[in-house]
């Protein structure tokens, strides 16, 4: 096979799994996400562990069922999120190695109905691969992309994300955690809100549409796509985007098109339910796609690129006009994100209406050990 | 039936193919013949369960509805009359003719109305043993098993099928000749996913499908000799990650009259393609000669990249261009930008026009510069079942009962020594 040497193609010896396994057998890791969801935020704790077998070995402090906090775990994100990116005094490998696993390994306290708080912190690309030079050798700045701000915030050292049930829990804890790293600064900073949780555990972002419905919830699918390997290291991007007002107030078949779903149900415009998969070859007899050739769930679809499908796991804020979408993903090389995007960058009805002010790719080890 | 389930057992382990082959060794499946008449000894459906490895099935003129699939070796299935057999899908049937065995041969009918393909010949099963291809199926690229080898389709008529006239999928050696495949929604001819397909595309005549021929992670195949006009897209040529092998790779096309790709009667290409006589898209190697190339309203050529597929080391010889938006456009993107493509038009074309400008003189050598040419919008398209039947065409020379024997490899044509065809080139169907 012939690839560019440069950028989308793996740079040899570098190569990640490039595909996802199945697609079909997302239908597989559905149930436990439904029960998971079906109870509520407040059953949570207990069920959400139903997704994975329970991990061995060393527990995260804030690590109660199984799965990674704030990545695979709780199954159902919780309803509010804060992200912050600081820089650093020292920004010595050394010196962002031991700020940032004193930060992962705190404990803030916080009130009884803050639901499950979980912290999640990840250190910019070039420390990493200067800490973990055989786990993070795929870890790169993200390029731009063309509905960047000439003011994009972007840089720091780490990202501290904090997830918890209640506003007030994130903004708490948060604070508590940045207070032990008193002489950084912060680069860029985001709160924001999901939803109320479907019985599917997909939530309506502020655009109205669902989310979160094609994700990988099988240890296939999180293998193939989220973790670089055992040790369950994976990358988190973090968009802080606004859909511009155009895209809001267009009508609503208009919006499903730029889409390929349903607002209302979620259900694909090639047919199905609200968790069906696209088809992305579907036609009608005259031989328009039912999924248009520039609806983003067409364009952002993995089989596209050859790659396997990266975990989403976004928040709304209210900007001040438009809708706001704190974008996360967590992917296990920064290269399907890239390629995903310049096909959004080459045509997508959503994505062209969409203005990203803050990005950054951060390495979120699955173990602090050097 | 244990004929049937050979290519299921394929993919088992050699235990569990035993277990399973003594399990189907009962006496109650009916035996199978080295000749079957269609109606006379089975009907259409039955015959591809009832014939021999190595057998005939002679079709008699008439309308038939449904499928016929043939999962044994080398199996010869023909016509009787090329205009008068006709497979009818009364759009509601799949597929015309699904062919899964080693060396098949389709001859000298009509295939029609079919939802899917008119013939589609594939190297993948599903796990019942029916022929599957690239679709909404289940159909996993990473899992792509080895090609099967072995194909001749020839002096057949597609037309008005919902995706393909006539598709050749995971095969290897073939050859796809004087056929006539007309309001195809995706294309008449495709020939996909093989890493070296062997494959010659000769003599045929696209007219007013989405895409005349539609080659996909197709390598080392030759389109030499064929009218190609009247389509959306005169020939399409992707490298892709929707399907295994990709890029394709040594692309030879030569002699084919390639004119007025810009037909609205037709229905809708997917991806907004009109007027466009040939889109190479991330292709390596491919050596485009000798074609008259006239009337296509947006681009005789347009040669861009694919995802990360750029196009490296193609060639545009000589050739006869007339009357198209630009002749050529090379347009890559940035991302994965072209090397080793050369444009060598030759005094004879002094007058070709490109995007960017002036292409044409700079021959081979140096990277040429890239425009970012994309087409205007593309105007609505009618339904397939609605497209215009095609004229008749003179079937096979004479029709015998003896299967064909194909041979392990194709011999591929030699481009250099085809010259340019002039416009009537298969014009008529006399
Ligand atoms: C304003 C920003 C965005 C919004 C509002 C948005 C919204 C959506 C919606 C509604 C869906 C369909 C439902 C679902 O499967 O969850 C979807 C799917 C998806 N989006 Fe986005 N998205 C945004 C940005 C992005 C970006 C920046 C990327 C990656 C570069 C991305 C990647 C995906 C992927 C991979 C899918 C699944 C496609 C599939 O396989 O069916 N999205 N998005």
């Amino acid at each position: 096979m012939t690839t560019p040497s440069d950028e989308v193609g793996p740079t040899p010896g570098e190569e990640a799994p490039k595909t996802g396994g199945r697609r079909r057998e997302f239908l597989t890791g559905l149930g436990a996400a439904t029960v998971a969801g079906v109870g509520g935020w407040a059953l949570r704790g207990q069920l959400a562990g139903v997704t994975e077998p329970a991990e061995s070995g060393s527990p995260e402090p804030n690590a109660t069922g199984s799965g990674k906090p704030g990545i695979t775990h709780p199954a159902v994100p919780q309803r509010h999120i804060k992200v912050s990116v600081l820089e650093l005094a020292d920004p010595q490998p050394q010196a962002v190695h031991s700020a940032a696993r004193n930060l992962a390994e705190t404990v803030p306290s916080t009130t009884e109905d803050a639901g499950e708080v979980t912290i999640t912190v990840g250190v910019d690309p070039r420390t990493a691969r200067g800490l973990w030079p055989e786990r993070a050798t795929l870890a790169i700045e993200l390029p731009a992309f063309d509905g960047d701000t000439t003011d994009l915030r972007t840089g720091g050292h780490l990202v501290i994300q904090v997830c918890a049930e209640t506003a007030v829990a994130v903004s708490d804890a948060t604070a508590a955690l940045t207070a032990l790293v008193p002489d950084a600064t912060l680069v860029w900073e985001r709160t924001g809100y999901r939803d109320a949780p479907t019985p599917q555990g997909t939530t309506r972002t502020g655009l109205g549409f669902l989310d979160g419905i094609i994700a990988p919830r099988t240890e296939e699918e999180q293998t193939a796509g989220v973790w670089t390997g055992p040790e369950q290291d994976t990358f988190a991007v973090f968009r802080r985007m606004t859909v511009l007002s155009d895209f809001t107030t267009a009508p609503v078949d208009e919006q499903e098109r730029a889409i390929g779903r349903r607002r209302d149900t979620g259900a694909p415009l090639s047919g199905g339910e609200t968790m069906s998969e696209i088809d992305l070859f579907a036609k009608s007899p005259d031989g328009e796609p039912l999924i248009p050739a520039a609806a983003h769930a067409r364009r952002a679809h993995p089989a596209n690129i050859g790659r396997a499908l990266m975990l989403r796991r976004s928040y709304s804020f209210d900007p001040p006009e438009g809708a706001g979408v704190l974008f996360i993903a967590f992917v296990n090389d920064p290269q399907t994100f890239i390629a995903t995007h310049r096909r959004l960058d080459e045509q997508d009805d959503l994505i062209r209406h969409t203005i990203t002010d803050a990005s950054g790719c951060f390495f979120v080890p699955g173990s602090w050990e050097l | 039936m244990s004929v049937s389930m050979r290519r299921v057992l394929a993919g088992l382990s050699a235990a569990a193919a035993l277990v399973a082959t003594s399990a189907c060794g009962d006496t109650s499946e009916p035996e199978t013949q080295a000749v079957i008449r269609v109606p006379d000894d089975a009907t259409l459906e039955e015959a591809g369960d009832l014939v021999e490895p190595g057998g005939l099935i002679l079709i008699s003129s008439g309308t038939y509805e449904g499928t016929l699939e043939v999962s044994a070796d080398d199996v010869t299935v023909r016509g009787d009359d090329r205009n008068g057999v006709v497979l009818d899908g009364g759009l509601t049937a799949s597929n015309g003719i699904v062919g899964t065995g080693e060396r098949i041969t389709v001859e000298n009918l009509t295939v029609r109305n079919y939802l899917q393909n008119g013939v589609l010949i594939t190297g993948v099963t599903d796990d019942s043993g029916a022929g599957i291809a690239r679709g909404p199926d289940g159909y996993v690229p990473s899992e792509a098993p080895p090609p099967v080898p072995g194909y001749l389709v020839q002096y057949v008529t597609a037309s008005n099928n919902g995706l393909y006239g006539i598709y050749a999928f995971n095969r290897t050696s073939g050859v796809i000749q004087h056929n006539l495949a007309s309001g195809g929604s995706d294309s008449g001819i495709y020939v996909g996913q093989c890493a070296d397909c062997n494959a010659s595309v000769t003599g045929n005549v696209v007219v007013r499908n989405a895409v005349g021929i539609e080659l996909a992670n197709a390598s080392t195949v030759t389109v030499t000799g064929n009218r190609i006009v009247d389509n959306r897209v005169g020939i399409s040529v992707l490298s892709n990650y929707l399907e295994a092998h990709g890029p394709t790779q040594s692309l030879q096309v030569a002699g084919n009259v390639i004119a007025d790709n810009d037909q609205t009667e037709t229905p809708t290409q997917a991806s907004g393609g009109f007027g466009i006589g040939i889109g190479l898209a991330g292709a390596v190697g491919s050596d485009i000669r000798s074609n008259l190339i006239s009337g296509n309203d947006n681009v005789g050529i347009w040669m861009t990249s694919s995802e990360d597929f750029a196009p490296i080391d193609n060639t545009i010889g000589p050739g006869t261009w007339g009357d198209n938006g630009v002749d050529i456009a090379y347009a890559p993107t940035d991302h994965a930008p072209g090397s080793g493509n050369c444009i060598e038009t030759g005094p004879e074309s002094a007058g070709v026009t490109t995007e960017p400008s002036g292409l044409a003189a700079l021959g081979c050598g140096s990277d040429l510069p890239a425009s970012d040419y994309t087409q205007p919008p593309a105007p609505d398209g009618i339904s397939f079942a609605d497209v215009a039947l095609p004229d008749e065409r003179q079937g096979l020379p004479t029709v015998d009962d003896q299967p064909r024997q194909l041979p392990e490899t194709v011999e591929l044509p030699d481009i250099s020594a085809i010259e340019t065809p002039s416009a009537d080139l298969l014009e008529s169907g006399a």
